[in-house]
């Protein structure tokens, strides 16, 4: 992206400039929770480029079934810049398709694509995550804490004094890698449905007993599963804290050309209209989407 | 086809000459890009060099702007996607304020789709249009499966012809009538476009289709019907080229699954001048570029100087088809 939309701001045309589109041989690949893998690409023009919560589109060559690229939120980038990860749940017939495939297969990508998370200086930055909504959220902790700079050149961002995760899924064998988090600085904090492991409960719950009311500027950066987005603004709303959504629509081209992926985005006169999530999102300030 | 290709396979491609006329639009090459695929042309110039496009067809425009439809909004299904946009737009007057200044100078020839509700709409575009600098031609959506609310232009004949004539009558541009698959008879639906008066038909629009959900018993989109596109229609598409091309003289652009160069190939021998690349430029953005550099070696490759030296060169076996007789058929006993 060229500019970032800043969230909540009112939509601007945006476009797809930045991106880059490359074959990208897989360079690890395995499993990191139940029906959950991590996919580490040799991308380069996408590794180097990308902000946090940006994502690419990623497809298997040469297919016409599944004829089309998903879009997977960048999870962090590694080697210098080289090689990019991603992570995601198998539950179709790409994810099941991309599961199968090995080191050293080629796949296709294009991006980084959206504008991504670029919140103003807060004293405490939350994330908050829902099912496998925490891959958007990790590159913007680290670089929160100063662990890690993204883009190129590389941005400069404000710190928080502190970063927390709130993560909520079904059962405990749904969480891959939380040591990420935990290694990053990040104060994590999980919630379970069946209480299988973290607190009973959504992460709503766990939002009320994690953070307590000692004066400290807050914002939320959010990703999960839409109701559970539109819960975590609410309890937000009531806190008068700002909450970024990175809206997980689906999408067939993730460039702003097929209109696929809409979100119902409020004006500043409160009407809304339909917006593409891919150019103009896929991060909005939650109080916009029309849920 | 049995037919031996003339033959110097040469395999260095020889300069091929690529300008097409579809009746009064002159284009430099056969290659444009279909509408709904490609946006406004703007969001696909990092993946291609537009100025090397034969055509560019912005996303459909219509008199006032439209929301389009509740998602999903479109669902991938085998080699196809099902799409019910519902002709999302800001209209005409955003059109040519917001878009039409950078498509003018993108180096392509812009051919803007128009849809209206009826033939009055169609008109008042049309005119709107007119004389409007940059503007190389118009492609009328008479096809779009989305937005007709129990009447559809383009499955009529007479409703078709009487559009395209109340367009010509407004306008000197040339015309493309964008048909629909979803009739009985191509033919008699392409012939009402012809006598109307237009330039060309763009052969075909998305073929209607839906998808279930059966654990939830829920339709997966939106709009719970849609028009399916990709590589799962082609084989549909060439059958309505190869029907109109046997049928009439217009020119036809061919468009409905093409992925590749070979896909090309295929719509040209059947009888399409020119082709559109669509649901491709979702799947692979660059897939224009890649195509307009294969073409001169899949034209090499057939002995041919010209695009004319492919174009309705089919060959058909020498008796017509017909059923198949008892004594041919596998277990006819």
């Amino acid at each position: 992206m060229a500019e970032a939309v800043t969230a909540g701001a009112s939509p601007t045309a945006c476009y797809a400039d930045r991106a880059a589109h490359t074959p990208a041989r897989i360079v690890a690949h395995s499993q990191v929770a139940d029906s959950t893998f991590r996919i580490r690409l040799d991308c380069p023009a996408i590794a180097a480029n990308a902000v946090p919560g940006q994502f690419a589109m990623v497809r298997i060559p040469d297919r016409n079934d599944p004829l089309l690229a998903r879009p997977l939120a960048v999870y962090d980038t590694f080697a210098a810049g080289r090689y990019a990860d991603f992570i995601y749940l198998v539950h179709g017939k790409f994810t099941t398709a991309l599961k199968d495939m090995s080191v050293g297969d080629e796949l296709v990508v294009w991006g980084p694509l959206g504008n991504g998370f670029d919140p103003p200086a807060v004293d405490h930055l939350v994330l908050v995550a829902g099912g496998i909504g925490q891959t958007a959220l990790l590159a913007l902790g680290r670089e929160r804490l100063g662990g890690a700079t993204y883009g190129s050149p590389g941005r400069v961002a404000p710190l928080a004094r502190r970063v927390t995760l709130c993560w909520g899924a079904r059962h405990a064998g749904m969480f891959g890698d939380v040591d990420d988090f935990r290694n990053a600085g990040i104060d994590v904090h999980l919630a379970t449905l069946d209480g299988s492991t973290g607190r009973q409960g959504t992460v709503v719950d766990l939002l009320n007993d994690v953070l307590g009311d000692d004066g400290e500027s807050l914002r939320v950066a959010c990703c999960g599963p839409e109701p559970m987005m539109a819960a975590v603004t609410r309890w937000a709303q009531s806190r008068h804290v700002v909450c970024d959504v990175s809206l997980e629509a689906p999408m067939a081209c993730g460039i702003g050309i097929c209109f696929t992926c809409v979100a119902k985005v409020r004006d500043a006169e409160g009407t809304w209209d339909y917006r593409r999530t891919c150019v103009e999102g896929p991060v909005f300030d939650g109080s916009t989407i029309e849920w | 086809m049995s037919q031996t290709p003339p033959s110097p396979p040469d395999s260095i491609a020889r300069p091929v000459d690529l300008t097409v006329s579809l009746g009064r639009l002159r284009l430099p090459n056969p290659v444009l890009v279909a509408s709904g695929t490609f946006g406004y042309g703007r969001e696909m110039t990092g993946f291609v060099e537009l100025g090397r496009l034969g055509g560019i067809v912005p996303k459909t425009i219509t008199p006032l702007p439209r929301q389009g439809n509740v998602p999903w909004r479109t669902v991938e299904t085998s080699a196809g996607l099902l799409n019910s946009i519902g002709l999302d737009n800001d209209g005409v007057d955003a059109f040519l304020r917001k878009q039409l200044p950078f498509l003018r100078d993108c180096g392509a020839a812009v051919i803007v789709s128009i849809a209206g509700a009826n033939q009055a709409e169609f008109v008042q575009l049309a005119d709107r249009l007119q004389g409007v600098p940059g503007v190389a031609a118009l492609e009328l959506n008479i096809s779009c499966p989305n937005v007709s609310h129990g009447v559809d232009l383009g499955t009529d004949p007479e409703m078709c012809r009487s559009v395209v004539a109340g367009v010509r009558g407004v306008t000197d541009l040339p015309i493309l009538a964008k048909l629909t698959p979803n009739v009985t008879d191509i033919v008699a639906i392409a012939r009402g476009a012809e006598e109307g008066g237009a330039d060309a038909v763009t052969l075909i629009n998305t073929c209607q289709g839906m998808a279930v959900d059966w654990r939830r018993r829920r339709p997966l989109l939106g709009n719970v019907i849609g028009g399916l596109s990709g590589p799962a229609i082609k084989p549909i598409a060439l059958r309505c080229v190869h029907q109109v091309r046997q049928k009439l003289a217009i020119p036809i652009v061919g468009v409905g699954g093409i992925m590749t160069v070979d896909d090309c190939m295929e719509f040209f021998v059947a009888g399409a001048s020119a082709v559109q690349l669509g649901t491709v430029n979702f799947a692979e953005p660059v897939a224009c570029t890649k195509i307009l550099d294969a073409l001169p070696v899949a034209f090499g490759e057939l002995g041919a100087a010209s695009l004319a030296d492919v174009v309705g060169t089919l060959v058909l076996p020498t008796r017509q088809p017909c059923a198949p007789s008892p004594d041919t058929t596998v277990d006819a006993r």
